[in-house]
C-alpha cells in the first residue's frame, strides 16, 4: 500500500505567543501535516487555549508568523481564505437554544455566502454530507436545547466539517462528556485524518485516549515550549512525567500505582481479562501480587459461564472477589 | 421553509389594525364612508377626507413607522449584546435625548436658552442632537472596545448619568415648564405632518437598510464573538455599522415621538414566538410588522377612553407589552 504523500498545512516560524507582558510561549517552530491527529496536552493554566486561538487567528501573535498553506493550490497561492482554510470547535457555549442543528450547521458555510446568505444547492449539499459524515443526519431538525452535550459537540464538529477546510482545530471538544462519547469524538476526528486527509489539532485533557489514537502529541508544561513527539516516543523518554508530574500514576503501565501495605504477599495463576482484573482488585485493596515466594496463592480459572477463584490449591473457593476478598481479609 | 403563515398572519393583523385605528376619533365616520375615502374616491363630507387623510393617517403612519424602527432597534441590541433584556434605550441614546430635551424645556428657568421657542421641530432638532452626542461617543468607544458587554455597560452608565442631571433639572424648574417635559417623556405619536413623517420615514429606510446589509453578521453573532470571526465576519466593522442603524433609527423615532418605551424590547421576542427563526433575513421584517402592529394596537387602546381625553402611549405600551411578554415567557419557558 503506497503511503499517502503528507502535506503541510500549518506552520509557524519563532512564534511567540500570550500578551504584551506575559508571554506564554516564546519562538515556536510547529508544523501541522494533513492527515495527521495532533493532541495538544499539558496541565491546566500552561496557555493551551491561547495557542489555539493564535494559531485559529482569533488572537493576534505577539511575533512571528503562521502561515497557513492550501494544500489543493500551489505552494505560493496566497489567495485562499483563512477561514476557507481552517475551521474552530471552541469551548463557547452557544447563545440560541431554539436553533436547529441544521441551522447550525449551515454557519459552516458562512464562509462562502454573499451577505445576502443566499444557500446554494451545492451549500446543502455540503451541509448534509457534514451531518452525513458525523452520523447525526437523525438530528438536523432538532432544536439544540433538546440535545444531549455529547450531541451537541458532535454538531459542532459536524459544522466544522461543512466549513469544507483542510485544517481543522478543537479545544477540548471531549471536556465534559462521558468516556462513551469521549471515545466516540476521538475515533470519529481520527477516522476524518484518515478518510478525509484532514489535518486535526485538538486540546485535551484525556491522556490515555490521546495516547491510543493521536499520531503526534505536543506537549507543553510552564517553560513556554512545546515538545513533538509520536505518543510512545514520549511516555518512554519520560517527556509526560516530567510535565505532568504525575502523583502515584504510573504512565509506563498505564495504572494508578498502590502501595503494598497488607500481607502477605500473593501469588497470582491464571489468564487473561481475569488476571488482569483480579490483580487490579488485590492490588487496590493493598496486596503486593505476582511473588513466587508468596506466602499465599491464588488461582483463577474461567469456565463455560462462570469464574471460579481459588485460594491454597482449593483450600477455599469463590465465585466473586468480593467474598476472596473478604476471605483474605479475614485471614 | 418559508414562513409564509406567520407573514400572511402578521400583515392581516396590520391591515385591521389599521382601518380600526383610521375609524376611531372624536368624530365617527361610518366605515364604508372611511373606505371609500382611502380608496380615492369621492365623499360628500370633505371634513370627513380631512380628518382622514390630515390627522389620523398622519397619527397611524407614524405608529407604523415608529414601530418598525424601534423593533429593528431592539433586535440588533438583543443580538449585537446576546442579552434578552437589551432594547434600543441600551445605548443611552434616548437618555441622551432627555437630557436635550428637558435643557431646552426645563433650562430656561435656570437661565440657560438653548432655543427660543418650543415647537415640534425645536424638541425633535434637541432630541436629534441629544441622540447624535450620545452616539458619537458610543460609536468611538466602539471602535476602540474589543468585546461587547463593555459597551453595554457604558451605554447604562451614559443613561444613569444623564438621568440624574435630568432629575437636578426638574428639581429646580417651574411647574408648567416641568408638566411639558412630563409629557414630552410620556411620548407622543400624534403631532407629525406630512412632512416630518416623510424625514421619519427616510430615517427609517436608512436604518433598516442598513440593518439588511448586516443580516450575516447578525446570524453569525448568534454563535458568539469567536465562532463569527472565525466563519469571516469583521466583527469591528459590523458593530460599528448595527450601532449606526440603532442609532438612526432610536434616534429618529425619539427626536419625533419622544422616547417610546418597550416595543423595541418586547417585539423581538413576541416575533420569535411566532416565527422561530434565528434568521435575521426573516426578523427583521417580521419585527417590521410587528412592532407596526404593536404600536397601533397602543395608539388604538390609548383612544378607547373617547372624546378628548387620549391616554400616554407610554402608559400603554408597558401596560399592554409587559403581560404579554410575561404570559409568553412563561408558556414558552426557553426565549432566547
Amino acid at each position: 500500500m503506497k503511503a499517502i504523500e503528507k502535506k503541510q498545512i500549518l506552520v509557524t516560524q519563532h512564534l511567540s505567543v500570550g500578551y504584551e507582558n506575559n508571554l506564554l510561549f516564546q519562538e515556536l517552530e510547529l508544523v501541522l501535516n494533513t492527515g495527521e491527529l495532533v493532541c495538544f496536552m499539558g496541565p491546566n493554566g500552561a496557555g493551551k487555549s491561547t495557542l489555539i486561538r493564535t494559531l485559529s487567528g482569533l488572537q493576534n501573535a505577539v511575533s512571528g508568523r503562521i502561515s497557513l498553506i492550501d494544500p489543493a493550490g500551489d505552494s505560493h497561492n496566497i489567495d485562499t481564505k483563512p477561514n476557507h482554510l481552517l475551521s474552530v470547535v471552541l469551548t463557547d457555549k452557544i447563545n440560541a437554544a431554539h436553533m436547529t442543528v441544521y441551522e447550525l450547521v449551515t454557519f459552516g458555510r458562512y464562509p462562502y455566502l454573499d451577505w445576502n446568505v443566499r444557500i446554494t444547492p451545492e451549500d446543502r449539499q455540503h451541509i448534509e454530507s457534514a451531518l452525513e459524515k458525523i452520523s447525526i443526519t437523525h438530528l438536523a431538525n432538532r432544536r439544540l436545547y433538546e440535545l444531549s452535550d455529547g450531541q451537541v459537540q458532535m454538531s459542532m464538529i459536524a459544522r466544522a466539517l461543512a466549513q469544507d477546510t483542510p485544517l481543522i482545530i478543537l479545544d477540548e471538544p471531549t471536556a465534559h462528556l462521558d468516556l462513551n462519547n469521549r471515545v466516540e469524538i476521538m475515533k470519529l476526528l481520527r477516522q476524518l485524518t484518515r478518510s478525509l486527509d484532514k489535518a486535526i489539532l485538538l486540546a485535551t485533557h484525556d491522556l490515555d485516549l490521546a495516547l491510543q489514537t493521536a499520531d503526534r502529541i505536543w506537549l507543553t508544561g510552564n517553560d513556554k515550549n512545546v515538545i513533538e513527539g509520536i505518543p510512545e516516543d514520549l511516555v518512554l523518554n519520560g517527556s509526560f512525567d516530567t510535565i505532568f508530574k504525575f502523583k502515584g500514576f504510573d504512565l509506563k503501565t498505564g495504572k494508578v500505582q498502590h502501595q503494598p501495605f497488607r500481607k502477605p504477599a500473593i501469588h497470582l495463576k491464571g489468564e487473561g481479562y481475569a488476571h488482569l482484573w483480579t490483580k487490579n482488585a488485590l492490588e487496590r485493596n493493598g496486596y503486593e501480587v505476582d511473588q513466587y515466594d508468596a506466602g499465599c496463592t491464588v488461582e483463577v480459572k474461567q469456565t463455560v459461564d462462570m469464574f471460579l477463584w481459588s485460594v491454597d490449591n482449593n483450600k477455599a473457593s469463590f465465585d466473586n472477589l468480593a467474598s476472596l476478598l473478604q476471605f483474605l481479609d479475614e485471614n | 421553509m418559508r414562513p409564509t403563515y406567520p407573514f400572511a398572519f402578521l400583515i392581516i393583523l396590520l391591515a385591521c389594525l389599521l382601518v380600526t385605528n383610521l375609524s376611531i376619533g372624536a368624530v365617527h365616520i361610518p366605515l364604508d364612508q372611511l373606505i371609500q375615502i382611502l380608496l380615492g374616491q369621492e365623499v360628500n363630507n370633505d371634513v370627513w377626507k380631512n380628518i382622514v387623510w390630515d390627522f389620523r393617517m398622519t397619527k397611524a403612519l407614524t405608529c407604523i413607522l415608529a414601530g418598525s424602527a424601534l423593533a429593528i432597534s431592539g433586535l440588533l441590541m438583543q443580538t449585537l449584546f446576546r442579552n434578552a433584556l437589551a432594547g434600543p434605550d441600551v445605548l443611552g441614546l434616548s437618555s441622551g435625548a432627555s437630557l436635550a430635551v428637558s435643557l431646552l424645556i426645563l433650562g430656561q428657568s435656570s437661565g440657560i436658552v438653548l432655543l427660543p421657542a418650543h415647537s415640534t421641530w425645536t424638541i425633535a432638532l434637541a432630541a436629534g442632537a441629544g441622540c447624535a452626542l450620545v452616539f458619537v461617543v458610543m460609536f468611538s468607544l466602539a471602535t476602540k472596545l474589543r468585546d461587547n458587554v463593555s459597551l453595554l455597560i457604558v451605554g447604562l452608565m451614559v443613561g444613569a448619568g444623564t438621568s440624574s442631571i435630568v432629575s437636578v433639572l426638574q428639581y429646580s424648574s417651574r411647574a408648567e415648564d416641568l408638566q411639558t417635559f412630563i409629557i414630552w417623556t410620556f411620548g407622543s405619536l400624534g403631532s407629525l405632518n406630512w412632512n416630518e413623517i416623510n424625514v421619519l420615514l427616510i430615517i427609517l429606510l436608512v436604518g433598516s437598510l442598513l440593518a439588511i446589509l448586516c443580516v450575516k453578521s447578525l446570524n453569525a453573532w448568534l454563535l458568539g464573538d469567536n465562532y463569527a470571526s472565525s466563519i469571516g465576519i469583521n466583527l469591528k466593522r459590523s458593530r460599528v455599522i448595527i450601532i449606526l442603524s440603532a442609532s438612526i433609527l432610536t434616534g429618529g423615532v425619539t427626536a419625533f415621538c419622544g422616547p417610546i418605551a418597550f416595543v423595541g424590547l418586547a417585539v423581538p421576542h413576541l416575533i420569535k414566538i411566532i416565527i422561530k427563526t434565528h434568521n435575521h433575513k426573516i426578523l427583521i421584517p417580521a419585527v417590521m410588522i410587528g412592532g407596526s402592529v404593536l404600536l397601533l394596537f397602543c395608539d388604538t387602546v390609548s383612544q378607547l377612553p373617547g372624546e378628548a381625553k387620549i391616554l400616554p402611549v407610554n402608559a400603554i405600551t408597558a401596560l399592554i407589552g409587559a403581560p404579554v411578554v410575561i404570559w409568553v415567557i412563561l408558556r414558552n419557558r426557553i426565549v432566547i
